[in-house]
């Protein structure tokens, strides 16, 4: 009877250890593409067509764009995001497209491609942002004829509605007039760009910088850009998200964006992410350049003669592309969790950008691939082995010894001379790290190519006194691509192998990289530029490791025991965690102010954080914030305090009441007009 | 700017995933002299070459249009208002070899480059 209940014991703390939410790699996460509470105003602006001339560019252009707000968000002054859309048809008459010059000549109109996004910036707007979307047809047409492809033009556009937008609320001005004096924090700024709009949003992070950056710009998001020129941002978010069956910047060249800026800038606090969707093309990530939404000028940049045959991307039966709307799902939900996490501080989605939690079903895809680079801060992420040239083949990046045994080959390629590049022998669109790039000499990534012709390969990096000890890390990180131009890995299958730790007892503890990551996946495809390798984070949570001492981890071992043979690309091999701290200041989208006193209670709908200013008293926290139709109700039960709030948003009131300690009410709000509130607490 | 015309090809059925036609090569007189690098120097000239591929309707891309003459890049293309056709300016007399392949692509090792079906003519009456 003992025996059996010391089973029974056993079992269940089996059972409670690996149900533990924290052993797995990939835990849940909140949805980014909800709608929030606030009412969503749309509005453009139009200065005219040739109301703006970029520094030397050969023609005028217009200053037009759409913003989305929230209508009945009280907090604030909120986030301003930007988006910029990318090259394009600029002209169309009915259902054809028109001239390519600008202005459009008559009938004719303007394609708005700057509406494109209309579907992001709602659901961003709803969550209290000001979305902003502006148009650059005038810069499209003319751009081939500049040195850089119009980067700079873009990013002095950009520029421009930044000061127009910083003039709407200091001064205010047409159209708009007070409407958003006070309302918005320009210090607190999302660029999106798309396609050569991303380049454009990366080299406006510069171009603001240069001015002095005089806007706050925390996030940068860049979306299947283009990189002719290898612009390197450093000190601000990074993502770029990466559609894999991209027909038109089908080199996935935007990779560099990420792979440059990795160790560029000693003590760079910025994270950086990029996000690898299967199945999806260039264009459907913009509305209008969607054949199915826009009659001219739309298209699938992937179809052609000879790419409708691929398995994959092309428009077989059983391919794996993904229809127009389930590719705009992948865009919302990873532009909508970045530009919300790293402006508004919403640190809640962060788990989606380091590959620690799966795309939301919402995202309408499972097949997307996450990468994840730490900030350099030795709390956040320690190098064990940037495999940036042949050094690293011996010794690691922390000095340790690096010993392969059963490898072949075992070099790095992609990286500077006297590396190979490109590392495989493919063209350069099916190998986006390495990829040339138009206007630089730039190199591509360095990387370890190796592979094993027997199930008893191993790579074992020996970690040197003082580096021993982890235990203030969440994962062991590397990133990783099945090579499929090596005929040892089966064609369609995924890899696999074990990752060991070993402390300084002796004691091992090994993980099944495919019990905890979907990266070493097969590249799918087989006509033009796919397949592709594209490196793809693979994170294993210490917590995994069981049994082994964190704070004296004497080596990693990769043993590639798990399939009889096989060949990978390798690079970035570090502990990490995700970023904290000052990256995610609270950003309070509702105030309530009490109507007679000078009461003020500010939160945010959607982390609970709250700041509640009594008399001469500040209380902070984070509350539980409930929802239901228009009605947010926060909820804070504290030892020292309890909180209870209301808001109808839909009547613009709202009451609440501060108890300090549990049940000595000290402080009362009553407010009936939730839109008329100055609010002020905490700053 | 006019050109003066030096040869044109005469295809009208269109070739290759880009659907290229023919081409016509024009000869350009500067009205003041350009700086532009030749062989990877820095020189002085008053005349040029304006090379156009004709097809598409061409779509509009992110990716540029390059012209390539012989297996050499001419440069980056720029589409006419009406998009058919993609123009670049040359300033190397040694790239325009007579009966070179001219192509299309848009990057630089573009699975989907296209080679117009006439040969580049510089003497037409040949």
């Amino acid at each position: 009877m003992k025996r059996a209940l010391l089973i029974l014991i056993v079992f269940l703390c089996l059972f409670l250890f690996l149900s533990d939410g924290r052993l797995r790699s990939e835990a849940q996460s909140s949805d980014p593409t909800a709608s929030g509470p606030f009412t969503v105003m749309r509005e453009e602006y139009d200065f005219g067509d040739t109301a703006f001339t970029p520094t030397g560019f050969p023609s005028a252009v217009e200053l037009r764009g759409s913003v989305h707000y929230p209508t009945n968000s009280t907090g604030g002054p909120l986030p301003f995001i930007l988006f910029l859309h990318g090259r394009h048809a600029v002209c169309f008459q009915g259902t054809m497209g028109g001239a390519f010059t600008w202005p459009c000549p008559a009938p004719q109109l303007p394609i708005p491609s700057y509406t494109g996004y209309d579907y992001i910036a709602q659901t961003i707007a709803s969550n209290g942002y000001i979305v902003v979307s502006i148009s650059a047809n005038g810069i499209n047409a003319f751009d081939n004829m500049t040195a850089d492809l119009g980067a700079i033009a873009r990013a002095e556009l950009v520029q421009e509605h930044l000061d127009l937008w910083n003039a709407f609320n200091t001064v205010g001005g047409a159209p708009f007039g007070s409407k958003f004096i006070g309302k918005i924090d320009m210090q607190r700024v999302g660029l999106m760009g798309h396609s050569r709009g991303g380049e454009g949003v990366v080299r406006n992070f510069l171009l603001n910088q240069s001015l002095g950056s005089p806007y706050g710009i925390k996030a940068v998001f860049a979306l299947a850009p283009v990189d002719f020129s290898r612009f390197v941002i450093n000190n601000v978010a990074l993502a770029v998200l990466l559609p894999y069956c991209d027909g038109d910047v089908s080199d996935l060249q935007g990779v560099h964006f990420y792979d440059d800026a990795r160790y560029n800038v000693a003590g760079d606090a910025a994270p950086k992410h990029t996000m690898l969707v299967l199945g999806a093309n260039h264009n459907f990530y913009n509305t209008i350049w969607t054949p199915s939404i826009f009659p001219a000028a739309a298209g699938d940049d992937w179809t052609g003669m000879l790419r409708d045959s691929d398995p994959h991307c092309g428009t077989v039966p059983g391919n794996g592309r993904l229809t127009d709307a389930l590719q705009r799902a992948t865009g919302l939900a990873y532009i909508a969790a970045f530009l919300r996490v790293y402006v508004g501080g919403e640190s809640q989605f962060l788990s989606l950008l380091t590959a620690a939690a799966p795309p939301p079903p919402s995202a309408g895809s499972d097949k997307i691939y996450v990468s994840y680079h730490a900030p350099d801060n030795p709390l956040l992420r320690r190098d064990v082995n940037r495999l940036l040239d042949a050094t690293n083949l011996v010794t690691s990046t922390i000095g340790g010894a690096v010993t392969p045994s059963g490898l072949v080959p075992y070099d790095v390629c992609g990286g500077p001379a006297p590396q190979t590049s490109p590392c495989l022998a493919q063209i350069d669109q099916r190998q986006p790290h390495t990829t040339p790039s138009l206007l630089s000499p730039a190199p591509g990534l360095s990387q370890l190519i190796t592979g094993w012709n027997a199930a008893t390969g191993s790579l074992i990096h020996d970690i040197p006194v003082g580096q021993r000890n982890v235990s203030g890390y969440e994962a062991l990180l590397f990133r990783a691509s099945v090579n499929f131009d090596d005929a040892r890995n089966v064609a369609g299958a995924a890899q696999d192998f074990r990752v060991l730790l070993t402390d300084g007892a002796g004691s091992t503890a090994s993980v099944r990289v495919s019990d905890l990551s979907r990266a070493l996946f097969y590249p799918p495809g087989a006509v033009s530029s796919v397949p592709k390798v594209v490196l793809n984070t693979v994170r294993l949570p210490l917590l995994a490791f069981a049994g082994v001492n964190f704070t004296d981890i004497r080596s990693i071992e990769f043993r590639f025991d798990q399939v009889a043979q096989g060949a990978l690309l390798i690079t970035d091999i570090a502990f990490a965690s995700g970023p904290t701290g000052a990256v995610f200041p609270p950003l309070f989208t509702i105030c309530l102010k009490d109507d007679s006193s000078r009461a003020e209670l500010l939160f945010n709908f959607a982390t609970g954080d709250y700041i509640f200013c009594c008399g001469d008293r500040i209380f902070t926290g984070k509350g539980v914030v409930r929802r239901q139709g228009t009605t947010v109700t926060l909820v804070a039960n504290e030892i020292t305090r309890r909180i209870n709030a209301k808001v109808e948003l839909s009547a613009r009131r709202g009451t609440a009441s501060l108890q300090s300690p549990p049940g000595m009410t000290i402080c009362t709000i009553i407010d009936r007009n939730i839109a008329d509130n100055i609010c002020s607490c905490g700053q | 700017m006019p050109g003066k015309l030096v040869s044109q090809g005469k295809n009208q059925e269109p070739v290759g995933e880009l659907e290229l036609k023919t081409y016509l090569l024009e000869e350009l007189q500067l009205a003041r002299p350009v700086r532009a690098e030749i062989a990877g120097q820095s020189r002085e000239v008053n005349r040029g070459w304006r090379l156009t591929v004709i097809g598409g309707p061409f779509t509009v891309r992110a990716m540029p249009a390059m012209i390539w003459i012989a297996g050499k890049l001419a440069g980056y293309g720029v589409e006419s208002t009406d998009l058919q056709k993609i123009s670049v300016v040359i300033f190397d007399r040694s790239l325009l070899q007579e009966g070179a392949v001219i192509a299309l692509s848009y990057g630089e090792r573009d699975p989907l480059r296209t080679e117009l079906p006439e040969r580049l003519t510089l003497n037409p009456a040949r």
